[in-house]
């Protein structure tokens, strides 16, 4: 009897999401305690925007995973992009130090 | 559903139609949708290359965090050093995905990366600075 789903691709990719939401969650949180040093309302403000971000990435992941949405290129971009700012904002807040 | 309410082939969106709705178009608007195994396993690379940018840059901001006994500013160097390959990985992770979504779609070859030789040689270079300094 041949398996339904060999290899469980999507639940390997479901659960690649979910590694990689936890991964930018600390990340992010991180860099918003950093950024309390400096100023309230920017640690605020980068805590808010990360939590929305998370939100985002585990509603399309799982939107994906259910196959009710096809758009892998805009969600890739939409992480990548995030994660590139992460790291921009934190050489900022070094190079203020 | 009765014949009647079949509807006609025309409106029925026809597959080709639907990957030219996706975004974006410089990938889909080329070739055929490849082995769905195949797309999921580039997804999958995808997001490990964001993890091993998304390490980086909290290695950075460790390294800023914590106070270490480093001379000069070399903490410093190393902290800016980890967050850029952080966020250049983050980048090159999507434009390889995009490389090789659109090569799988058009049957070819997937092009060669110069990504992990980059990676491994600026994971050695952190390395021998951070020894250094310690000493």
């Amino acid at each position: 009897m041949r398996p339904i789903d060999e290899g469980m691709p999507r639940e390997r990719t479901l659960l690649s999401w979910r590694r990689t939401v936890l991964a930018f969650s600390i990340a992010s949180f991180a860099l918003a305690r950093l950024a309390l040093a400096e100023s309230l309302t920017l640690a605020e403000s980068l805590a808010a925007t990360a939590l929305l971000v998370i939100v985002l990435i585990v509603v399309i992941s799982m939107l994906l995973y259910r196959g009710s949405m096809s758009a892998v290129g805009v969600s890739t971009f939409i992480v990548s992009a995030t994660t590139f700012l992460l790291g921009v904002i934190e050489i900022l807040l070094v190079l203020k130090d | 559903m009765t014949p009647s309410q079949t509807p006609s082939e025309d409106q029925i969106p026809s597959e080709d139609s639907r990957h030219r709705a996706q975004r974006p178009k410089f990938i889909y608007s080329h070739g055929s949708e490849p082995d769905p195994r195949y797309t999921l396993a580039n997804e999958r690379t995808f997001l490990a290359w964001i993890r091993t940018g998304l390490a980086f840059i909290a290695g950075g901001i460790a390294l800023n965090a914590f106070t270490v006994d480093m001379a000069g500013d070399t903490r410093k160097t190393i902290s800016i050093i980890a967050l850029g390959i952080g966020s250049i990985i983050s980048l090159w992770a999507w434009i390889s995905w995009a490389r090789v979504e659109r090569s799988m779609r058009e049957r070819q070859p997937l092009k060669h990366s110069p990504a992990l030789v980059l990676l491994s040689g600026t994971v050695f270079a952190i390395a021998v600075i951070a020894a250094i300094a310690f000493l």
